[in-house]
Protein backbone atom coordinates (compact mmCIF):
# COMPACT_ATOMS: atom_id res chain seq x y z
CA UNK A 1 0.00 0.00 0.00
CA UNK A 2 3.03 2.37 1.10
CA UNK A 3 4.57 1.56 -2.49
CA UNK A 4 1.34 2.57 -4.22
CA UNK A 5 0.93 5.82 -2.39
CA UNK A 6 4.15 6.72 -3.44
CA UNK A 7 3.77 5.74 -6.66
CA UNK A 8 0.56 8.06 -6.86
CA UNK A 9 2.47 11.26 -5.07
CA UNK A 10 5.19 10.52 -7.69
CA UNK A 11 2.98 10.90 -11.08
CA UNK A 12 1.17 13.47 -9.29
CA UNK A 13 3.93 15.61 -8.76
CA UNK A 14 4.74 15.20 -12.00
CA UNK A 15 1.90 15.94 -13.30
CA UNK A 16 1.13 18.78 -11.39
CA UNK A 17 4.59 20.51 -12.00
CA UNK A 18 4.50 19.97 -15.59
CA UNK A 19 0.98 21.79 -15.56
CA UNK A 20 1.83 24.42 -13.43
CA UNK A 21 5.27 24.97 -15.64
CA UNK A 22 3.09 24.85 -18.65
CA UNK A 23 0.55 27.59 -17.52
CA UNK A 24 3.14 29.88 -16.21
CA UNK A 25 4.76 29.80 -19.94
CA UNK A 26 7.88 28.33 -18.60
CA UNK A 27 10.68 28.59 -21.35
CA UNK A 28 7.92 29.59 -23.98
CA UNK A 29 9.17 33.07 -24.54
CA UNK A 30 10.51 33.83 -28.87
CA UNK A 31 13.97 33.47 -28.02
CA UNK A 32 14.23 36.36 -30.99
CA UNK A 33 13.36 38.69 -28.28
CA UNK A 34 15.62 40.58 -26.71
CA UNK A 35 14.95 43.68 -23.73
CA UNK A 36 16.20 46.99 -24.22
CA UNK A 37 15.23 47.76 -21.52
CA UNK A 38 18.49 50.18 -19.63
CA UNK A 39 20.64 47.90 -16.67
CA UNK A 40 19.26 44.50 -18.59
CA UNK A 41 22.27 43.10 -19.82
CA UNK A 42 22.16 39.97 -22.55
CA UNK A 43 18.64 39.20 -23.35
CA UNK A 44 15.88 40.42 -21.10
CA UNK A 45 13.62 37.42 -20.27
CA UNK A 46 14.08 34.95 -17.76
CA UNK A 47 12.40 31.69 -17.18
CA UNK A 48 8.82 32.58 -16.58
CA UNK A 49 9.57 36.07 -15.03
CA UNK A 50 8.87 38.33 -17.55
CA UNK A 51 9.90 41.54 -18.66
CA UNK A 52 13.30 42.66 -16.69
CA UNK B 1 -0.21 -62.79 -12.62
CA UNK B 2 -0.37 -59.27 -13.82
CA UNK B 3 0.86 -55.63 -12.53
CA UNK B 4 -1.76 -55.52 -10.18
CA UNK B 5 -1.23 -58.53 -8.02
CA UNK B 6 2.83 -57.74 -7.76
CA UNK B 7 5.19 -55.31 -7.38
CA UNK B 8 7.99 -56.90 -8.93
CA UNK B 9 8.41 -59.25 -11.62
CA UNK B 10 11.22 -60.66 -13.95
CA UNK B 11 11.29 -59.92 -17.61
CA UNK B 12 9.74 -62.82 -19.39
CA UNK B 13 12.85 -62.42 -22.36
CA UNK B 14 16.19 -61.30 -20.66
CA UNK B 15 14.92 -62.61 -16.83
CA UNK B 16 15.92 -58.87 -15.13
CA UNK B 17 13.81 -57.51 -12.30
CA UNK B 18 11.42 -55.14 -13.38
CA UNK B 19 9.19 -53.22 -10.82
CA UNK B 20 5.55 -52.62 -11.25
CA UNK B 21 4.52 -49.11 -10.69
CA UNK B 22 1.60 -48.26 -12.98
CA UNK B 23 -1.96 -49.62 -11.68
CA UNK B 24 -4.17 -52.26 -13.78
CA UNK B 25 -4.86 -50.51 -16.98
CA UNK B 26 -1.27 -50.75 -17.47
CA UNK B 27 -0.94 -53.29 -20.97
CA UNK B 28 2.66 -52.78 -21.67
CA UNK B 29 5.48 -53.09 -19.96
CA UNK B 30 8.79 -51.99 -21.67
CA UNK B 31 12.12 -54.00 -20.68
CA UNK B 32 14.24 -51.47 -19.40
CA UNK B 33 17.24 -54.30 -20.26
CA UNK B 34 16.71 -55.75 -23.42
CA UNK B 35 14.07 -53.79 -24.84
CA UNK B 36 11.44 -56.58 -25.18
CA UNK B 37 7.69 -55.46 -24.50
CA UNK B 38 5.40 -57.26 -22.23
CA UNK B 39 2.52 -58.00 -22.70
CA UNK B 40 0.97 -57.09 -19.13
CA UNK B 41 -2.52 -59.02 -19.84
CA UNK B 42 -1.15 -62.22 -21.02
CA UNK B 43 1.87 -63.27 -18.84
CA UNK B 44 4.30 -60.87 -19.62
CA UNK B 45 4.13 -62.78 -23.35
CA UNK B 46 7.10 -60.60 -25.24
CA UNK B 47 4.86 -59.60 -28.04
CA UNK B 48 8.30 -56.66 -29.21
CA UNK B 49 11.76 -56.46 -28.87
CA UNK B 50 13.80 -53.29 -29.55
CA UNK B 51 17.87 -53.25 -29.72
CA UNK B 52 19.83 -50.58 -29.95
CA UNK B 53 17.69 -47.84 -28.24
CA UNK B 54 19.40 -44.57 -27.45
CA UNK B 55 18.20 -43.58 -24.06
CA UNK B 56 16.87 -40.11 -24.26
CA UNK B 57 18.38 -37.48 -21.82
CA UNK B 58 15.46 -36.63 -19.57
CA UNK B 59 15.44 -35.51 -15.61
CA UNK B 60 13.01 -38.53 -14.85
CA UNK B 61 13.69 -42.01 -14.11
CA UNK B 62 11.00 -44.92 -13.65
CA UNK B 63 9.62 -44.75 -9.98
CA UNK B 64 10.27 -41.66 -9.37
CA UNK B 65 7.33 -39.59 -7.22
CA UNK B 66 5.88 -36.41 -7.21
CA UNK B 67 2.85 -34.15 -6.34
CA UNK B 68 0.60 -32.37 -9.02
CA UNK B 69 -2.32 -30.55 -8.37
CA UNK B 70 -2.23 -32.26 -5.33
CA UNK B 71 -2.52 -35.71 -6.30
CA UNK B 72 0.88 -38.08 -6.43
CA UNK B 73 2.07 -39.41 -9.79
CA UNK B 74 4.65 -41.60 -10.57
CA UNK B 75 6.74 -41.81 -13.84
CA UNK B 76 6.26 -45.50 -15.32
CA UNK B 77 6.98 -44.85 -18.97
CA UNK B 78 9.17 -42.94 -21.59
CA UNK B 79 8.54 -42.81 -25.03
CA UNK B 80 11.30 -40.49 -26.77
CA UNK B 81 9.77 -38.93 -30.18
CA UNK B 82 11.96 -37.75 -32.95
CA UNK B 83 10.11 -35.31 -36.06
CA UNK B 84 12.15 -34.29 -38.91
CA UNK B 85 10.52 -32.07 -41.93
CA UNK B 86 13.44 -30.79 -44.47
CA UNK B 87 16.91 -30.23 -42.54
CA UNK B 88 14.91 -29.56 -39.18
CA UNK B 89 14.68 -32.09 -36.39
CA UNK B 90 12.71 -31.70 -33.25
CA UNK B 91 13.31 -34.57 -30.13
CA UNK B 92 10.85 -34.51 -27.07
CA UNK B 93 10.55 -36.78 -24.27
CA UNK B 94 7.10 -38.12 -23.05
CA UNK B 95 6.76 -39.71 -19.92
CA UNK B 96 3.51 -41.80 -19.00
CA UNK B 97 2.61 -41.28 -15.27
CA UNK B 98 0.23 -42.79 -12.97
CA UNK B 99 -1.50 -41.92 -9.86
CA UNK B 100 -3.86 -44.34 -7.59
CA UNK B 101 -6.61 -41.60 -7.75
CA UNK B 102 -5.89 -39.26 -10.84
CA UNK B 103 -5.42 -42.15 -13.49
CA UNK B 104 -2.96 -42.07 -15.93
CA UNK B 105 -1.16 -38.65 -17.23
CA UNK B 106 1.87 -37.49 -19.81
CA UNK B 107 4.74 -35.09 -18.23
CA UNK B 108 6.16 -33.96 -21.46
CA UNK B 109 9.83 -32.91 -21.26
CA UNK B 110 10.67 -30.29 -24.41
CA UNK B 111 12.47 -27.60 -25.07
CA UNK B 112 13.47 -28.01 -21.05
CA UNK B 113 10.48 -27.54 -20.30
CA UNK B 114 7.77 -29.90 -18.28
CA UNK B 115 4.02 -30.10 -19.54
CA UNK B 116 1.32 -32.06 -18.17
CA UNK B 117 -0.61 -33.63 -20.61
CA UNK B 118 -4.46 -35.57 -19.74
CA UNK B 119 -6.49 -36.91 -22.99
CA UNK B 120 -10.31 -35.38 -23.20
CA UNK B 121 -12.77 -36.95 -23.70
CA UNK B 122 -14.93 -34.25 -25.42
CA UNK B 123 -14.72 -33.53 -29.03
CA UNK B 124 -13.48 -30.64 -30.64
CA UNK B 125 -15.53 -28.09 -32.93
CA UNK B 126 -14.64 -28.97 -35.76
CA UNK B 127 -13.38 -32.27 -35.15
CA UNK B 128 -10.20 -31.98 -36.89
CA UNK B 129 -7.68 -29.74 -38.56
CA UNK B 130 -6.68 -31.82 -41.88
CA UNK B 131 -3.66 -30.58 -43.62
CA UNK B 132 -5.71 -29.41 -46.41
CA UNK B 133 -7.27 -26.79 -44.14
CA UNK B 134 -4.39 -26.14 -42.80
CA UNK B 135 -2.87 -26.08 -46.32
CA UNK B 136 -5.63 -23.58 -47.69
CA UNK B 137 -6.37 -21.54 -44.98
CA UNK B 138 -5.36 -18.11 -45.28
CA UNK B 139 -5.51 -17.77 -41.32
CA UNK B 140 -4.43 -19.82 -38.53
CA UNK B 141 -7.65 -22.80 -38.55
CA UNK B 142 -9.27 -22.70 -34.94
CA UNK B 143 -11.17 -24.92 -32.73
CA UNK B 144 -13.60 -24.75 -29.91
CA UNK B 145 -13.69 -27.12 -26.76
CA UNK B 146 -15.34 -26.48 -23.44
CA UNK B 147 -16.15 -22.95 -24.39
CA UNK B 148 -12.26 -21.98 -25.20
CA UNK B 149 -10.71 -21.30 -28.52
CA UNK B 150 -7.43 -22.69 -29.21
CA UNK B 151 -5.45 -21.29 -32.10
CA UNK B 152 -3.27 -23.10 -34.49
CA UNK B 153 0.36 -23.28 -33.29
CA UNK B 154 1.84 -26.28 -35.36
CA UNK B 155 1.68 -29.76 -36.53
CA UNK B 156 3.52 -32.65 -37.92
CA UNK B 157 4.45 -36.56 -37.91
CA UNK B 158 6.61 -38.13 -35.00
CA UNK B 159 7.67 -41.43 -34.55
CA UNK B 160 9.02 -42.92 -31.30
CA UNK B 161 12.99 -43.86 -30.99
CA UNK B 162 12.94 -44.80 -27.65
CA UNK B 163 10.21 -46.86 -25.23
CA UNK B 164 10.62 -48.02 -21.68
CA UNK B 165 8.27 -48.91 -18.67
CA UNK B 166 4.64 -49.21 -18.70
CA UNK B 167 2.06 -47.83 -20.49
CA UNK B 168 -2.21 -48.12 -21.11
CA UNK B 169 -1.79 -48.71 -24.56
CA UNK B 170 0.66 -50.29 -26.73
CA UNK B 171 2.90 -48.37 -28.66
CA UNK B 172 5.42 -49.52 -31.23
CA UNK B 173 8.68 -48.52 -33.01
CA UNK B 174 5.78 -48.63 -36.04
CA UNK B 175 3.46 -45.80 -34.88
CA UNK B 176 3.58 -43.27 -36.77
CA UNK B 177 1.62 -40.18 -34.90
CA UNK B 178 0.49 -37.19 -36.79
CA UNK B 179 -0.76 -33.82 -34.48
CA UNK B 180 -1.87 -30.80 -34.79
CA UNK B 181 -0.91 -28.50 -31.92
CA UNK B 182 -3.19 -25.58 -30.92
CA UNK B 183 -2.81 -22.83 -28.28
CA UNK B 184 -5.59 -21.60 -26.08
CA UNK B 185 -5.45 -19.15 -23.36
CA UNK B 186 -3.88 -21.17 -20.90
CA UNK B 187 -3.57 -24.50 -22.38
CA UNK B 188 -2.34 -26.15 -25.34
CA UNK B 189 -4.64 -28.86 -27.10
CA UNK B 190 -3.09 -31.67 -29.39
CA UNK B 191 -5.65 -33.75 -31.76
CA UNK B 192 -3.16 -36.19 -32.36
CA UNK B 193 -3.64 -39.49 -35.16
CA UNK B 194 -1.61 -43.09 -34.85
CA UNK B 195 -1.04 -45.20 -37.77
CA UNK B 196 -4.46 -46.32 -37.50
CA UNK B 197 -6.03 -42.77 -37.34
CA UNK B 198 -7.41 -43.35 -34.43
CA UNK B 199 -8.34 -39.55 -33.17
CA UNK B 200 -7.47 -38.38 -29.62
CA UNK B 201 -7.68 -34.97 -27.86
CA UNK B 202 -4.82 -34.06 -25.50
CA UNK B 203 -4.59 -30.94 -23.19
CA UNK B 204 -1.61 -29.80 -21.73
CA UNK B 205 -0.70 -27.12 -19.01
CA UNK B 206 2.22 -25.57 -17.88
CA UNK B 207 2.67 -27.09 -14.44
CA UNK B 208 5.15 -24.50 -11.58
CA UNK B 209 8.05 -26.17 -13.09
CA UNK B 210 9.99 -26.14 -9.55
CA UNK B 211 6.85 -28.58 -8.58
CA UNK B 212 7.32 -30.56 -11.78
CA UNK B 213 10.93 -31.44 -11.12
CA UNK B 214 12.17 -30.60 -7.37
CA UNK B 215 9.34 -32.26 -6.62
CA UNK B 216 9.87 -35.66 -8.37
CA UNK B 217 13.34 -35.61 -6.68
CA UNK B 218 15.32 -34.13 -9.81
CA UNK B 219 18.89 -33.41 -8.57
CA UNK B 220 19.98 -30.48 -9.17
CA UNK B 221 23.15 -31.35 -11.59
CA UNK B 222 20.03 -33.25 -14.49
CA UNK B 223 17.40 -30.08 -14.12
CA UNK B 224 17.19 -29.15 -17.53
CA UNK B 225 17.96 -25.74 -19.24
CA UNK B 226 14.88 -24.27 -20.88
CA UNK B 227 14.97 -22.51 -23.96
CA UNK B 228 13.10 -19.26 -25.37
CA UNK B 229 9.77 -18.88 -23.81
CA UNK B 230 7.11 -22.02 -23.97
CA UNK B 231 3.84 -21.33 -25.63
CA UNK B 232 1.76 -21.66 -21.99
CA UNK B 233 4.23 -19.29 -20.38
CA UNK B 234 1.88 -16.39 -19.25
CA UNK B 235 3.22 -13.21 -18.88
CA UNK B 236 1.99 -12.87 -15.21
CA UNK B 237 1.85 -9.07 -13.68
CA UNK B 238 2.00 -8.44 -9.94
CA UNK B 239 -0.83 -6.38 -8.44
CA UNK B 240 1.34 -3.66 -7.93
CA UNK B 241 2.82 -4.00 -11.54
CA UNK B 242 -0.95 -3.70 -13.10
CA UNK B 243 -1.77 -1.16 -10.65
CA UNK B 244 1.81 0.80 -11.96
CA UNK B 245 0.51 0.02 -15.68
CA UNK B 246 -2.93 1.39 -15.26
CA UNK B 247 -1.94 4.52 -13.53
CA UNK B 248 1.22 6.13 -16.12
CA UNK B 249 -1.78 5.03 -18.97
CA UNK B 250 -4.43 7.32 -16.87
CA UNK B 251 -1.68 9.84 -16.47
CA UNK B 252 -0.34 9.95 -20.07
CA UNK B 253 -4.06 10.58 -21.18
CA UNK B 254 -4.55 12.96 -18.24
CA UNK B 255 -1.40 14.85 -19.74
CA UNK B 256 -2.86 14.22 -23.53
CA UNK B 257 -5.85 16.34 -22.04
CA UNK B 258 -4.00 19.20 -20.09
CA UNK B 259 -1.66 19.85 -23.67
CA UNK B 260 -4.68 20.47 -25.67
CA UNK B 261 -6.30 22.67 -22.86
CA UNK B 262 -2.62 24.60 -22.49
CA UNK B 263 -2.78 24.30 -26.53
CA UNK B 264 -6.18 26.07 -26.88
CA UNK B 265 -5.71 28.88 -24.14
CA UNK B 266 -5.67 32.22 -25.01
CA UNK B 267 -7.66 35.36 -25.80
CA UNK B 268 -7.08 38.29 -28.54
CA UNK B 269 -7.22 41.76 -27.28
CA UNK B 270 -6.18 44.41 -30.31
CA UNK B 271 -5.90 43.72 -33.86
CA UNK B 272 -4.21 46.51 -36.41
CA UNK B 273 -6.13 46.71 -40.09
CA UNK B 274 -4.60 45.79 -42.95
CA UNK B 275 -2.20 48.43 -43.54
CA UNK B 276 0.37 49.26 -46.28
CA UNK B 277 3.79 48.06 -45.15
CA UNK B 278 4.96 51.32 -46.44
CA UNK B 279 3.67 53.09 -43.17
CA UNK B 280 4.18 50.20 -40.20
CA UNK B 281 1.84 49.80 -37.60
CA UNK B 282 1.32 51.43 -33.91
CA UNK B 283 -0.87 49.17 -31.96
CA UNK B 284 -1.21 49.46 -28.58
CA UNK B 285 -2.95 46.71 -26.19
CA UNK B 286 -3.05 45.86 -22.80
CA UNK B 287 -2.04 42.72 -20.80
CA UNK B 288 -4.45 41.58 -18.01
CA UNK B 289 -3.37 38.35 -16.92
CA UNK B 290 -0.05 37.89 -14.94
CA UNK B 291 2.14 34.62 -15.52
CA UNK B 292 0.75 34.06 -18.73
CA UNK B 293 2.35 34.44 -22.43
CA UNK B 294 1.47 37.30 -24.85
CA UNK B 295 2.04 36.28 -28.59
CA UNK B 296 2.02 39.02 -31.12
CA UNK B 297 1.49 38.00 -35.02
CA UNK B 298 2.72 40.22 -37.44
CA UNK B 299 1.02 39.21 -41.25
CA UNK B 300 2.25 40.22 -44.44
CA UNK B 301 1.19 39.26 -48.30
CA UNK B 302 4.37 37.97 -49.36
CA UNK B 303 4.13 35.87 -51.96
CA UNK B 304 7.28 33.69 -53.34
CA UNK B 305 9.16 36.34 -51.68
CA UNK B 306 10.42 37.19 -48.14
CA UNK B 307 9.82 40.40 -45.50
CA UNK B 308 11.92 41.28 -42.75
CA UNK B 309 9.92 43.68 -39.70
CA UNK B 310 11.46 45.40 -36.93
CA UNK B 311 9.19 45.40 -33.63
CA UNK B 312 9.48 47.98 -30.47
CA UNK B 313 7.64 47.02 -27.35
CA UNK B 314 7.10 50.21 -25.39
CA UNK B 315 5.52 50.25 -21.75
CA UNK B 316 2.71 52.63 -20.26
CA UNK B 317 5.81 55.48 -20.33
CA UNK B 318 6.38 55.30 -22.87
CA UNK B 319 9.73 53.06 -22.51
CA UNK B 320 11.37 50.38 -24.66
CA UNK B 321 10.57 46.84 -22.97
CA UNK B 322 11.69 44.98 -25.72
CA UNK B 323 12.73 44.49 -29.39
CA UNK B 324 13.09 41.85 -31.83
CA UNK B 325 13.70 41.22 -35.51
CA UNK B 326 11.48 38.64 -37.16
CA UNK B 327 10.62 37.72 -40.66
CA UNK B 328 7.48 35.93 -43.38
CA UNK B 329 8.70 33.28 -46.22
CA UNK B 330 5.86 32.28 -48.05
CA UNK B 331 6.52 30.54 -51.20
CA UNK B 332 3.53 28.39 -53.04
CA UNK B 333 3.25 26.61 -56.62
CA UNK B 334 2.05 23.96 -58.96
CA UNK B 335 4.93 20.75 -59.88
CA UNK B 336 3.88 17.95 -61.73
CA UNK B 337 0.26 18.71 -61.88
CA UNK B 338 0.14 19.22 -58.02
CA UNK B 339 -0.14 22.60 -55.76
CA UNK B 340 2.87 22.84 -53.34
CA UNK B 341 3.39 25.73 -50.42
CA UNK B 342 6.39 26.13 -48.45
CA UNK B 343 6.74 28.83 -44.78
CA UNK B 344 4.06 31.10 -44.04
CA UNK B 345 2.54 34.53 -44.44
CA UNK B 346 2.66 34.82 -40.44
CA UNK B 347 5.34 35.21 -37.61
CA UNK B 348 4.32 34.93 -34.46
CA UNK B 349 6.37 36.29 -31.19
CA UNK B 350 5.67 35.31 -27.58
CA UNK B 351 6.75 36.71 -25.18
CA UNK B 352 6.19 36.97 -21.18
CA UNK B 353 4.77 40.44 -19.92
CA UNK B 354 3.50 41.35 -16.64
CA UNK B 355 0.35 42.88 -16.31
CA UNK B 356 0.08 46.60 -18.26
CA UNK B 357 -0.61 48.41 -20.79
CA UNK B 358 1.59 48.11 -24.34
CA UNK B 359 1.80 49.08 -27.55
CA UNK B 360 3.69 47.38 -30.38
CA UNK B 361 5.30 49.46 -33.53
CA UNK B 362 6.16 46.96 -36.35
CA UNK B 363 7.86 48.60 -39.47
CA UNK B 364 9.16 46.46 -42.73
CA UNK B 365 12.58 46.70 -42.82
CA UNK B 366 13.55 44.69 -45.98
CA UNK B 367 11.56 42.30 -48.55
CA UNK B 368 13.03 40.44 -51.56
CA UNK B 369 11.09 38.57 -54.38
CA UNK B 370 13.64 35.38 -54.63
CA UNK B 371 10.83 32.80 -56.73
CA UNK B 372 9.45 32.79 -59.68
CA UNK B 373 6.34 34.64 -60.03
CA UNK B 374 6.85 36.32 -56.32
CA UNK B 375 5.80 39.55 -55.17
CA UNK B 376 7.12 41.44 -52.57
CA UNK B 377 4.81 42.06 -49.17
CA UNK B 378 2.25 45.46 -49.63
CA UNK B 379 -0.20 44.97 -46.58
CA UNK B 380 0.55 43.67 -43.28
CA UNK B 381 -1.31 43.24 -39.92
CA UNK B 382 -0.61 42.96 -36.33
CA UNK B 383 -2.55 41.23 -33.53
CA UNK B 384 -2.35 40.10 -30.16
CA UNK B 385 -3.76 37.28 -27.99
CA UNK B 386 -3.13 36.93 -23.99
CA UNK B 387 -3.50 34.15 -21.82
CA UNK B 388 -1.50 31.95 -24.00
CA UNK B 389 0.49 29.28 -22.00
CA UNK B 390 3.18 26.12 -23.16
CA UNK B 391 2.26 22.72 -24.01
CA UNK B 392 5.31 21.73 -23.99
CA UNK B 393 5.82 20.55 -20.40
CA UNK B 394 2.09 18.79 -20.89
CA UNK B 395 3.60 16.66 -24.03
CA UNK B 396 6.69 15.95 -22.28
CA UNK B 397 4.67 14.48 -19.27
CA UNK B 398 2.63 12.78 -21.84
CA UNK B 399 5.58 11.23 -23.66
CA UNK B 400 6.83 10.20 -20.11
CA UNK B 401 4.30 8.61 -19.10
CA UNK B 402 3.32 6.76 -22.55
CA UNK B 403 6.64 5.39 -22.13
CA UNK B 404 6.41 4.28 -19.08
CA UNK B 405 2.88 2.53 -19.15
CA UNK B 406 3.85 1.70 -23.15
CA UNK B 407 6.75 -0.52 -21.84
CA UNK B 408 4.27 -3.28 -20.15
CA UNK B 409 2.54 -3.11 -23.08
CA UNK B 410 5.54 -3.58 -25.03
CA UNK B 411 7.32 -6.43 -23.13
CA UNK B 412 3.94 -8.26 -23.34
CA UNK B 413 3.72 -7.60 -27.19
CA UNK B 414 7.66 -8.99 -27.17
CA UNK B 415 6.40 -11.89 -24.56
CA UNK B 416 3.54 -12.76 -26.84
CA UNK B 417 5.78 -12.90 -30.18
CA UNK B 418 8.01 -15.37 -28.52
CA UNK B 419 5.31 -17.93 -27.29
CA UNK B 420 4.67 -17.80 -30.86
CA UNK B 421 7.61 -17.98 -32.07
CA UNK B 422 8.06 -21.99 -32.50
CA UNK B 423 4.95 -21.83 -34.70
CA UNK B 424 5.20 -23.38 -38.28
CA UNK B 425 2.45 -20.79 -39.08
CA UNK B 426 3.16 -18.56 -42.20
CA UNK B 427 1.07 -16.11 -43.70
Amino acid sequence: MVARIVLVVFVLGILGAAFAMSMNGVWGESSSVQSTRAGSPGGGYRVGGGVK
Amino acid sequence: MNAAEAKQFNCTECGAGLDVLGGGRVRVHGCSYCGAQLDVQDDYRVIAQYRDMVRPKTPYDLGMKGMLWGAEFTVIGTIAWLEQHQAQTWEWVDHQIYSPTHGYAWLTVDNGFITFTRKSRSVTSPANVSEATIENSEHRPSVRLGGETFTYYGSGRARPTFIEGEFNYVPTMLDRSRYVSLLGKTQMLAIRENSSLEREYELSDLPDQAEALLGFGVVPERLPYPVGVHPLQILDRSPFQLFARNLFLAAAVIAVLGMFFTWIAGERVAASQRTSVKDGISLPFTVTQANRLTEITVWADARNSWAWFDAELTDQNGETVAAYNDGVAYYQGREGGESWSEGSQRVKTKLALPPGEYQIDVALSDAEVDWRNGNVAREMQVSVKQGLMNPLWMILSAILFAILGGAFLVTRFFHNSRRWAGSDWSD
